[in-house]
């Protein structure tokens, strides 16, 4: 039991070393200008299309509009001025994720809150159950998977 | 197998009635007609090329109550709203009022051609690169821009012009300096 | 003629399914069997009806006959015969006589098969399924009625959508997903009749599970095929858009998957009962709130062809299901309670029940961002947006922690887990993870997201196979089985365990090509002239010309391209701008080389120091789409002749695309696998473990 404790903790230090180092070596040496066009387009919606980015549209408004940011870009604008430069044309209505300010938090919170609560609250109801089944003597679930097994081994025979 | 409904199953409404008020509310409105956040700002200004070749600033027309449509010849809806536009520049036209039609991803041609079938001697102007309806904030045409004298944006209709609109907006914009 | 033999036929059929569904009731309330009987005639002749009706419109949508509204409104004489016979649910009155067939057939299958069994159940479970049947049948005849007649009769219609004849998938996805819609009300007759006579058994949660699994198939199946059909004909490069009427079909396909465990919970423990059957409300909820939203243009969408009267009648039907069956669910409670009892913490029913809680999350998340932009309007005025950053923000955190779970669920035994058991099947998928996230790294693959996705559905794979190969170890020592022989009992033994593990192995496919789409994709534009090439990714795209041709409904304008990579061939792809009669808007459709399967190469392609693989494969990749858009033929200029024009194109290299349409496919055939039915056998696995009684019983036997 112990010696495989030690097996696990390395094998998931390995994976936090791992995913660490790529998160690390993520960093992005240098973003192209077609990236940073792709990003802020993704951010937007097409105007006149149904739910699609302006990244992903192919309407000639999008085409437009990511000409549009690239030549901001180039202008030397940051990513917010080009935001809020779309902003103060079509309003927030633009942006693909609500504001997190005002109502918009509503959507950001009420799904972290959702999970949480739940959390809690299945955690306690969880050690209410397991309280009231500490009576089942769980004794008698040792060697359960081996009749589990044994039985699945065993079913032919009765063919 | 008759059972009395106990008070606690009331509390499905507490679910069903937002829900459904909610989606009744959305029968309601209209998905294209966002609301500018440009209007009592001052007008985005261009200097573009009309489709006749001449070149139209936004600038020379202060002074006047502009009627800013943009379109398309491939717009069905623009089609529908034409014979409205070109009454009404009949009327305000001798009011000072002017109309400039902003074509749409469209070729100066097929834009010709449409006002040369369907009437409407006010300008168009060709808009490369779509800036003008970027800066404008252009959802989906028809839409119309209604700015006044001092080049500061007072309505935006969304979809076909209706006659109300364009005889409450420019009533409006006339009567309050003149 | 048509028209007044449909309203005829429909008039009718509305009649008896009121009639038979107030039968049913009363035979529920009487217990009266010969009403129960005249009850089942009448579920027959609506189907019989119903069915008349749909050919009704078939002949005349097939014969042109413009004299009937929908006709007119959907059918031209230029539309191929294949897009004619599909148009049936190409608007909105033609999909809700559609549906109201579908229905019927569920009706009529659900009570043939089940003639002679859960008698008790049939009264209610007929009276609800008729008075749904009811509700749909008025729309026909009332607001939707697709039999209106149009005078003088056009001579010809505009024919159907752009969008809805390009492509022969419309005839498969929307069938699909409506099979999926509509199956849900089974389950969800089936949970109200079982509350309406008393509280669901085991007995009767297996027949909800059945009659579940059957839309669960049709959504799984439907779905995939949606993001095939998007990624195929909507040329964005891409396949899931998180537009409104994607989100709402996922919604029940997750509650339903949620409840396909949480029922496991039930069966076991006795336990969860109001929640797992406020699931099954849900599922169907959701399904009536999928077809009103695809239908009504409540919420804009590429769906939303369709504005219609028809939302007034729906709108009032969910409030009266919603609040009827909530209400019944909440009356029940009590008496649905159950002292709820666990021996460990850790152990399958704990992770079944956080399984619950992330799908209940996912689908909120879905639910509000969908909702969100009519919430805000509602109750502020302003206008909002929500799209991909905010679906991927919140949703993708929860789909890494339901990976997790997938890995870790099924290494948990039921009632306790004892630690050696758990870390000797925790141990290997664990260094398989390590491995794996290692080994990519070391290829030079980057993308923290993307490799904790490789991670963790490495982890959950290799549990899942360890799992069966274990399970078959077992069996084969037990019973000295050659392993095929051995596998084979053992997967009929348990069909319902091996398919769950078989759909896990799709959904994990399906995670890894997505992560690998998403994250890796390569993209490039370039405007072209004949014989001039642009290079992507290792490949070379050489413009060969324009190939435009007519067909009766539509002009299609192609643009070969030869496709090369390295030194060898590729074919040739040619993405084209349709250009249809009754639109003014060419539609776009790309040009795919789809090359299905595949592991890891495509994942690293152009952007490691290995060797490419694709060279010893005849230049194929067989893990990465080559994917081409036709943006814009150059039309400036009428005089230069047609073939020198130029065109614009856009590329993209998607890589391991084709592992979620493997994935999707094997979810579909999982589900199948478990509702093959098993010959009930007294096995701990199926029954449940109460251990020491079991104990008891063994020395009996």
């Amino acid at each position: 039991m112990r010696r495989y404790s030690g097996w696990i903790a390395i094998g998931w230090l390995l994976l936090v070393c791992g995913v660490a180092l790529v998160a690390y070596g993520n960093k992005p040496p240098k973003q192209s200008l077609d990236d940073r066009v792709r990003a802020v387009a993704q951010q937007l919606r097409c105007p006149q299309c149904n739910g699609e980015s302006v990244a992903d549209s192919p309407a000639s408004i999008s085409t437009s509009i990511r000409a549009d940011i690239r030549r901001r870009l180039l202008a030397g604008q940051s990513d917010d001025q080009i935001k809020q430069y779309f902003v103060s044309r079509y309003g927030d209505w633009i942006l693909l994720s609500p504001p997190q300010s005002g109502i918009g938090n509503v959507a950001w919170l009420a799904p972290p809150l959702l999970v949480l609560g739940g959390v809690g609250l299945l955690l306690t109801l969880v050690t209410d159950w397991r309280r009231r089944g500490k009576g089942v003597a769980p004794a008698g679930s040792e060697g359960y998977l081996e009749r589990v097994r044994a039985e699945l081994a065993a079913d032919s025979f009765a063919e | 197998m008759r059972f009395l409904i106990p008070k606690r199953a009331l509390w499905s409404l507490v679910i069903a009635v937002p829900l459904v008020a909610l989606l009744a509310f959305g029968f309601q409105r209209n998905p294209d007609a966002v609301a500018s956040p440009l209007i009592d700002k001052p007008a985005p200004t261009f200097q573009l090329h009309t489709i006749d070749g001449r070149t139209l600033s936004l600038a020379s027309l202060r002074g006047h109550p502009v009627v800013l449509n943009f379109w398309a010849s491939w717009c069905t809806a623009c089609i529908d709203e034409h014979p409205m536009l070109i009454s009404a520049w009949h009327t305000y036209q001798r009011r000072g009022v002017e109309f400039v039609g902003v074509v749409y991803d469209d070729t100066a041609g097929d834009a010709r051609d449409f006002l040369r079938q369907r009437g409407g001697s006010w300008p168009s102007v060709e808009d490369p690169g779509q800036q003008t309806a970027i800066d404008y904030g252009v959802v989906k045409i028809p839409e119309t821009y209604f700015i006044d004298r001092h080049g500061v944006v007072r309505y935006k209709s969304s979809g076909e012009v209706t006659p109300q609109i364009l005889s409450r907006q420019l009533g409006r914009m006339l009567g309050k300096t003149a | 003629m048509i028209s007044t033999l449909g309203h005829l036929v429909t008039l009718l059929a509305f009649g008896i399914a009121i009639a038979g569904s107030a039968m049913s009731f009363e035979a529920w309330r009487s217990g009266n069997q010969r009403l129960l009987r005249q009850a089942r005639l009448a579920v027959f002749l609506v189907l019989g009806l119903v069915s008349a009706a749909v050919l009704l419109m078939e002949i005349a949508l097939v014969g042109h006959d413009f004299s009937v509204r929908y006709v007119a409104d959907v059918g031209s004489r230029e539309t191929p015969l294949y897009y004619t016979i599909i148009s049936l649910w190409a608007a909105l009155e033609g999909s809700i006589l559609f549906w109201t067939f579908l229905l019927s057939l569920y009706t009529g299958v659900f009570l043939q098969v089940y003639r002679n069994r859960f008698v008790s159940l049939q009264p209610a479970t007929t009276g609800i399924l008729l008075a749904i049947s009811s509700f749909f049948l008025y729309v026909i005849i009332g607001p939707g009625d697709p039999f209106r007649s149009i005078s003088p009769a056009p001579l010809d219609g505009p024919g159907p959508n752009p969008l809805l004849q390009n492509h022969w998938m419309m005839g498969v996805h929307p069938v699909l997903l409506y099979c999926g819609y509509v199956g849900l009300s089974v389950p969800f007759a089936l949970a109200m009749a079982s509350l309406m006579t008393g509280t669901p058994s085991n007995e009767v949660l297996r027949l909800i599970r059945r009659w579940a699994l059957v839309p669960w198939i049709f959504l799984s199946l439907g779905i995939v095929a949606g993001m095939w059909w998007a990624y195929a004909v909507l040329g964005w490069g891409g396949y899931w858009s998180w537009d409104p009427v994607e989100n709402v079909s996922v919604m029940p396909w997750l509650v339903t998957t949620a409840f396909l465990h949480s029922l496991q919970v039930q069966e076991r423990r006795q336990m969860l009962k109001t929640w797992t059957m406020s699931l099954v409300i849900a599922a169907f909820v959701f399904s009536l709130l999928g077809t009103f939203i695809t239908r009504s243009g409540v919420l804009e969408s590429v769906h939303s062809f369709t504005q219609s009267g028809v939302g007034p009648a729906f709108l009032v039907f969910l409030g009266v299901i919603l609040t009827g069956s909530l209400g019944l669910l909440l009356a029940r409670s009590r008496e649905l309670q159950a002292p709820g009892a666990l021996e460990a913490t850790v152990c399958r029913e704990t992770a079944f029940m956080f399984n619950n809680l992330l799908l209940i999350a996912m689908t909120f998340v879905i639910l509000l961002g969908t909702l969100f932009p009519l919430i805000a309007e509602a109750l502020q005025g302003t206008q909002l947006s929500v799209g991909a950053p905010y679906f991927d923000h919140l949703g993708v955190p929860i789909g890494v922690a339901l990976l997790f779970l997938m890995g870790v669920g099924p290494s948990l035994p039921w009632g306790a887990a004892r630690m050696e058991d758990l870390q000797y099947r925790l141990l290997p998928p664990v260094v398989a993870c390590t491995a794996t996230v290692l080994f990519l790294l070391l290829l030079g693959v980057r993308g923290a997201g993307a490799l904790t996705t490789f991670g963790l559905a490495s982890f959950a794979l290799a549990v899942t196979v360890l799992r069966i190969t274990a399970d078959i170890g077992a069996r084969k020592r037990g019973t000295h089985e050659r392993w095929p022989r051995a596998t084979r009992r053992l997967f009929a033994a348990n069909p319902r365990r091996y398919g769950g593990y078989t759909a896990h192995v799709g959904v994990l496919l399906a995670v890894i090509g997505i992560a690998a789409s998403q994250t890796y994709q390569m993209r490039s534009a370039a405007t072209l002239h004949p014989g001039q090439s642009m290079r992507l990714d290792g490949y070379t795209m050489t413009y060969v010309g324009l190939r435009p041709h007519g067909e009766s409904n539509r002009m299609v304008l192609g643009a070969a391209f030869m496709v090369r990579r390295g030194t060898s061939s590729l074919g040739t792809l040619q993405p084209s701008v349709n250009i249809y009669a009754n639109s003014t808007q060419p539609v776009i459709t790309p040009a795919v080389r789809e090359e299905p399967g595949g592991m890891l190469t495509g994942l690293l392609s152009g952007r490691n120091p290995l060797p490419d693989l694709a060279p010893l494969l005849n230049g194929r990749n067989p893990f990465e789409d080559v994917y081409l858009v036709l943006m814009n033929v150059d039309t400036g200029n009428a005089s230069i002749h047609r073939a020198s024009r130029s065109v614009t194109v856009q590329a993209y290299i998607n890589p391991m695309v084709g592992f979620i349409w493997l994935g999707g496919v094997l979810l579909g055939l999982g589900g199948l696998f478990a509702l093959v039915p098993v010959r009930r056998r007294r096995m701990v696995t199926e029954v449940a473990p109460e251990p020491v009684r079991l104990h008891a019983e063994e020395a009996a036997v």
